[in-house]
């Protein structure tokens, strides 16, 4: 065998040594010159059914960093075409999902092979991004769909420049960051927008919360007991998800084509129990958000249902609540039955959020 | 080259440094210190999906007996395959205000395919787990070594 080295790049190297020894013995404070205005920093309002959110101190949200982000998150200018937005593939009225199975409104046109999820509540998603978790936190994985040729394919210095070109961006980007635009400031601007995306004003939170005297039908009632005996260990809590990676049953062969993207979890964790694991989508909304699963191959929760009656498949990591069957596969439910629970899940849409002109294309007026 | 200033009077034994991106910065492209960036090639479409900077990256080609050859690209990333690495100098250097010091390091860059068969598998990134693993620990273990120290 004959190794031919091209090149190498081990420049990283560096790093270390920069943090542990220069920062440390040269710290040179610039000088400021004139005191510039400050945004008014922001908690989230959160509903009172709801957990607290956690918060990342590395950016913290104001008013006009939510407000920036939202500019950005409805701009073309974000793809090189200056055609598509995130909201070209996440759109408020379906609760910022798509609509549809698998998109192929990326710049490339070729259909992504994973459906695109829903945003909302996302300031408590801190086990990780994406269906399989790869990506760490929000301000990490905007510049996946901003560069992905499938996606924006977006050049970050393009972008860069032709925001600069808009004052009233120049002028939002200083007051937010006190600083000129900068890619790392569109990724954190987008991400405080989206952890403001709160969606907790459905029927069922204003019924929990004993608002406007609202009242769950009997039907609805039997619906919601049935989710919290056979759902609510992964779709659990207020939030209606763990946020954690689970094998509900939907396949049992796990192909490593396309970088391991129909393995799941165990694309990130390379832990063989990981395999074909999800990340436990919301049931929020759920009735808004079809087509369904990290494929897009359910169009209706009816078809959902009876996955888990009927077609869970067994596999080394099948998840053990998977087995409610007496220890057999599946999640039994009458007819009656899933009729309740589909009546329950329709008291989780927000029609509030999907209707809000706050979180609406900012561009439209 | 990397210039140190700042560092303190004494006698010295050995480096340490670090092969990667520490995992507060490795986890969030946002903060981006020193010469971080999503530009220069420093992080690519395919590691943003785990969120990661490339840690280390051989490219070549590879050939073996009369096959024709491929493309070879080794590349490391993840929190996990971040290394330290401490090196005994040969004699202690002591540092001081009076005059400069310097230490050359070698990086054998063949070392760092040690046990990995790189014919086989041409194309190492995130989804080869096992021989990203392999090829981080030669980093940590074996590429490195004292040239001079004076
Ligand atoms: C071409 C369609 C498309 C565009 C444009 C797009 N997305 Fe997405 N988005 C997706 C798909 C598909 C996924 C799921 C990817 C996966 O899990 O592998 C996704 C996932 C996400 C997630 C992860 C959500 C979660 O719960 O894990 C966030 C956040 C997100 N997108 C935000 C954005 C932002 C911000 C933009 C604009 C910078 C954007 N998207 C542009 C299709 C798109
Ligand atoms: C073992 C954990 C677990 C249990 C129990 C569970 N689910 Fe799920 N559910 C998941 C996971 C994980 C996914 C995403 C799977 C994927 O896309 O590969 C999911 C997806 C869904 C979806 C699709 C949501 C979307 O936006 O695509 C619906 C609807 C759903 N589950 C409803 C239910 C109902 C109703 C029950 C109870 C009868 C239930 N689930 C029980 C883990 C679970």
């Amino acid at each position: 065998m004959m190794i031919k080295i091209k090149y190498v790049n081990l420049k990283r190297i560096t790093i270390l040594l920069w943090l542990s020894l220069l920062i440390v013995s040269c710290k040179k404070e610039p000088l400021v010159e004139e005191e510039l205005p400050l945004p008014s920093f922001v908690k989230l309002a959160v509903p009172s059914n709801l957990p607290t959110a956690p918060e990342d101190p590395d950016n913290p949200l104001s008013k006009e960093g939510i407000e920036l982000g939202r500019r950005l998150f409805y701009d073309t200018r974000l793809s090189a075409s200056n055609r598509i937005s995130c909201a070209s593939c996440h759109h408020q009225e379906l609760a910022f999902t798509d609509g549809v199975a698998l998109n192929d409104k990326g710049e490339s046109r070729k259909v992504l092979h994973r459906h695109s999820p829903a945003l909302f509540n996302l300031a408590w998603a801190n086990k990780g991004l994406f269906w399989d978790g790869g990506s760490t936190n929000l301000e990490s994985q905007a510049f996946a769909p901003i560069t992905s040729p499938d996606e924006m394919h977006q050049d970050l210095l393009i972008m860069e420049s032709e925001l600069k070109q808009i004052p009233d961006y120049v002028q939002r980007f200083k007051l937010v960051f006190q600083d000129e635009i900068k890619s790392k400031y569109v990724a954190k601007a987008l991400a405080q927008f989206q952890r403001s995306l709160i969606s907790a004003n459905s029927k069922y939170d204003k019924y929990i919360r004993k608002e406007d005297n609202i009242q769950l039908s009997t039907l609805e009632l039997q619906g919601l007991s049935l989710v919290e005996k056979k759902c609510k260990g992964c779709h659990s809590g207020e939030l209606f998800t763990d946020y954690a990676y689970h094998n509900n049953g939907l396949d049992s062969m796990f192909s490593d084509e396309h970088e391991g993207i129909y393995q799941g979890r165990y694309r990130v964790t390379f832990n063989p129990l990981d395999l074909g694991k999800f990340k436990t989508p919301s049931l929020r909304n759920v009735a808004l958000t079809a087509p369904y699963m990290h494929d897009g191959r359910f169009n209706t929760l009816n078809e959902v249902l009876n996955h888990y009656m009927n077609h869970v498949k067994v596999s080394v990591s099948t998840d053990q609540l998977m087995y409610q069957n007496n220890g057999e596969a599946g999640i039994p439910m009458s007819i009656q039955e899933k009729e309740a629970i589909i009546a329950f899940l329709n008291t989780l849409s927000d029609f509030d959020f999907i209707n809000n002109k706050s979180i609406s294309n900012p561009h439209n007026k | 080259m990397i210039q140190l200033s700042g560092v303190p009077v004494g006698d010295y034994k050995s480096i340490k440094f670090s092969v990667g991106v520490e995992s507060r910065y490795n986890d969030n492209l946002s903060l981006q210190i020193g010469e971080l960036s999503q530009l220069n090639g420093m992080t690519n479409i395919s590691w943003m999906w785990m969120t990661s900077y490339i840690f280390t990256s051989v490219g070549g080609t590879v050939k073996s007996g009369a096959s024709a050859p491929k493309n070879m690209l080794v590349e490391t990333g993840l929190n996990t395959n971040y290394k330290t690495v401490t090196i005994n100098l040969p004699t202690n250097i002591r540092i001081s205000s009076v005059k400069d010091s310097e230490i050359v390091l070698k990086a054998d860059v063949e070392k760092a395919l040690d046990g990995v068969d790189v014919f086989a598998n041409p194309i190492v990134g995130a989804s080869k787990a096992t021989i990203m693993a392999q090829v981080a620990t030669n980093y940590a273990t074996k590429v490195f070594t004292v040239a001079s120290a004076r």
